[in-house]
């Protein structure tokens, strides 16, 4: 039996399940569900496209350091105003500044999506016991595991993310003790930022151009994957992520032929079932209202 | 006695201080003779109807709904379906199903067509009520949300009988400027009369407080499905006039993007209310009307300006500052007949 494209699936869960961190972190501290969260990922690809020509380490650090400034704007100039409205309110705004980024890009780089030059040294494949396996999956699966780890760590040893767990469990209480809300806040969006940055280079590793659209998709599967993951919770929204990737590889492998094309209609027709299942998500976190 | 009496001098209050300024704009854009201008409001009024209709369980119940274009987009292709006069039919779907065949030998005129299609999705609605309005919350998003998706992609792929991605043609175009209008009348008339009437109030209530009033006996999952049914339906009705006024639609006219249109106008106007929703449609489409002519030729000293997503991107830009300067929406959720009667000083209590 072929199990390539279990290799595959595994392959493309470990990306969706860092998109879906990278969304969930922020839901958590302040109820939050950004939906221009896509489009930090959007712009991490149009900062690789600048950044073509520079060493790989400045690459990646510019990147970085490009998303993450954009991923701190949103919050100071549209996030915080809106923090104390309704989930809805702050969704819609979150959406109103989806478009805006989206439209942006739009008029800065035309509709027409820019071309890529490959990552040809990624795209090396290895044989293992017959299974085929690109370096851009052992890179997505080394980085995936590298930032878990280094998200647990972050959240329980440092001074920040200790805070930062604290307010995931009570803002108001969390305010009380004398944890600065905007700090914490401002923390999240560097690490959501970051996680985006990374998504980005992950993904577009293997794109052969950028447009502005991109990011649409993108968000899309990250919301979903961490509502069945659970909400708040952070292994939840791995997991989440990873099974909506996982699935989604296994149904285009498995499905017959002429029900293929109708993949995504089983994939989100199982997401609501979970939810009927489990409303609060598969790893419900405690205290978390759904 | 007395309170049935208030209650429907509250409805006739609500539904008309909405409706006659809308019959009276609508009347003089159609002296104009402008026929872009009359395009635009014909649309900007079917996009009232859909937005009145996600207000209907959304704005009454709290809870946000994703689906309401799905539902909008079923209609809108069940119309086509049985409106496509039937000697056109087999030439645009050669391989429609067998047991779908009976489609094909038959015509209804439109306003039947839309009756029909506005029924079916009400079942649809149902069927799919039953288990999607015990979730609440985020989960309720993505539920409908994932919905959505569910219907998009059959629409999509479902070639035979949608016609996927080559789209639906051939469909009678016959909604004017009055049919939007008829419908926005009765839209308004039948969302008024829901929320001041028991059926509404309780659902009301729920959002209010969802312990308290479950401790008086109202069924949280029963009140939802009928708001949600009535606003699927309404959904629908929009849907389908919408179809018959474009004639020409895939699945990808009723995208995401419309969806979060049609939220973020609810939103704007102000979650909660019936004139938020009217509110919201008015200033986004006017918004929408004045930046395009920006776009287009320019107004007074702002020169054409031509860059495609310049628009949008303003627009999104506006709909930014107004949520963060009131995040509550223009109206603040509450109803016009609230300003009036202050006005008038009727209630002191709520002016002091």
């Amino acid at each position: 039996m072929n199990l390539q494209f279990i290799v595959d699936a595994i392959g493309t869960g470990a990306l969706y399940s860092l998109m879906t961190l990278g969304l969930a972190l922020v839901f958590s501290v302040m109820g939050l569900m950004n939906f221009a969260y896509g489009q930090l990922v959007m712009i991490g690809g149009f900062s690789i496209i600048l950044l073509r020509s520079q060493p790989w380490w400045l690459l990646i650090l510019g990147t970085i350091l490009i998303v993450v400034f954009v991923s701190l704007l949103m919050e100071r100039l549209a996030f915080r105003p809106v923090r104390n409205a309704t989930a809805m309110t702050m969704l819609v705004t979150s959406f109103a500044l989806a478009q805006f980024l989206q439209q942006l890009a739009r008029v800065a780089f035309g509709a027409n999506p820019k071309p890529l030059e490959q990552f040809s040294e990624l795209s090396v494949q290895y044989e293992v016991a017959g299974l085929i396996i690109s370096r851009q999956v052992i890179l997505t699966l080394v980085t995936t595991t590298l930032v878990l780890i280094g998200l647990a760590l972050l959240l329980r040893k440092t001074n920040i993310g200790i805070q930062l767990r604290a307010s995931t469990e009570d803002v108001g209480m969390a305010a009380l003790v004398g944890i600065k809300s905007n700090r914490v806040i401002a923390a999240a969006f560097v690490i959501s930022g970051t996680i985006a940055a990374i998504v980005a280079i992950l993904f577009f590793a293997t794109r052969t151009n950028v447009s502005w659209s991109s990011g649409e998709s993108i968000v899309l599967i990250a919301f979903v994957g961490a509502v069945i993951g659970g909400l708040g919770s952070m292994v939840g929204a791995a997991l989440g992520g990873f099974l909506m990737g996982f699935v989604y590889t296994m149904l285009n492998a498995l499905l017959p032929m002429e029900l293929r094309v109708f993949a995504d209609a089983f994939l989100y027709t199982l997401v609501i079932v979970v939810l009927l299942i489990r409303p609060g998500g598969l790893i419900a976190a405690k205290g978390v209202r759904v | 006695m007395k309170s049935s009496v208030s209650t429907w001098s509250r409805w006739a209050w609500l539904a008309g201080l909405l409706a006659v300024p809308i019959i009276i704009v609508t009347f003089l854009i159609s002296l104009t003779n402008d026929v872009s201008l009359i395009q635009r409001c014909t649309t900007a009024l079917i996009l009232m109807v859909m937005v009145i209709g996600l207000h209907v369980f959304s704005g009454n119940s709290g809870v946000v709904s994703f689906g309401s274009v799905a539902f909008a987009m079923i209609a809108a292709f069940t119309s086509a379906l049985i409106t496509i006069p039937a000697d056109k039919k087999p030439s645009l779907f050669p391989d429609m199903p067998d047991f779908l065949n009976w489609l094909l030998s038959f015509t209804v005129p439109v306003p039947v067509g839309i009756l029909i299609s506005v029924a079916f999705t009400a079942v649809i609605a149902l069927l799919v009520g039953v288990p999607l309005v015990r979730l609440s919350g985020l989960a309720a998003g993505i539920g409908t949300l994932a919905f959505l998706v569910v219907v998009q992609v059959v629409v999509t792929k479902w070639k035979a009988v949608t016609r996927g991605e080559s789209t639906m043609v051939g469909v009678p175009k016959e909604t004017t400027l009055w049919w939007a209008l008829g419908a926005v009348v009765l839209v308004i008339a039948i969302a008024a009369l829901y929320q001041v009437t028991r059926r509404g109030r309780r659902l009301i209530a729920t959002r209010e407080d969802d312990k308290a009033a479950m401790s008086i006996g109202i069924s949280i999952p029963i009140e939802r499905l009928w708001g949600w049914v009535a606003s699927c339906s309404i959904a629908a009705f929009g849907g389908a006039l919408y179809g018959h006024y474009i004639a020409t639609f895939s699945a990808q006219t009723f995208s995401i993007a419309l969806t979060f249109f049609i939220i973020a106008m609810l939103v704007i106007g102000g979650l909660g209310s019936l004139t938020g929703a009217v509110v919201g449609v008015i200033v986004v489409q006017v918004l929408a009307e004045v930046l395009r002519t920006v776009e287009t030729q320019g107004i007074g000293p702002i020169p054409q300006i031509d860059a495609p997503g310049l628009t949008e991107m303003v627009l999104a830009l506006i709909l930014l500052l107004v949520l963060i300067a009131r995040p509550a929406g223009i109206t603040g959720g509450r109803e016009i007949t609230s300003w009036v009667r202050r006005r008038k000083g009727n209630a002191p209590q709520v002016a002091s």
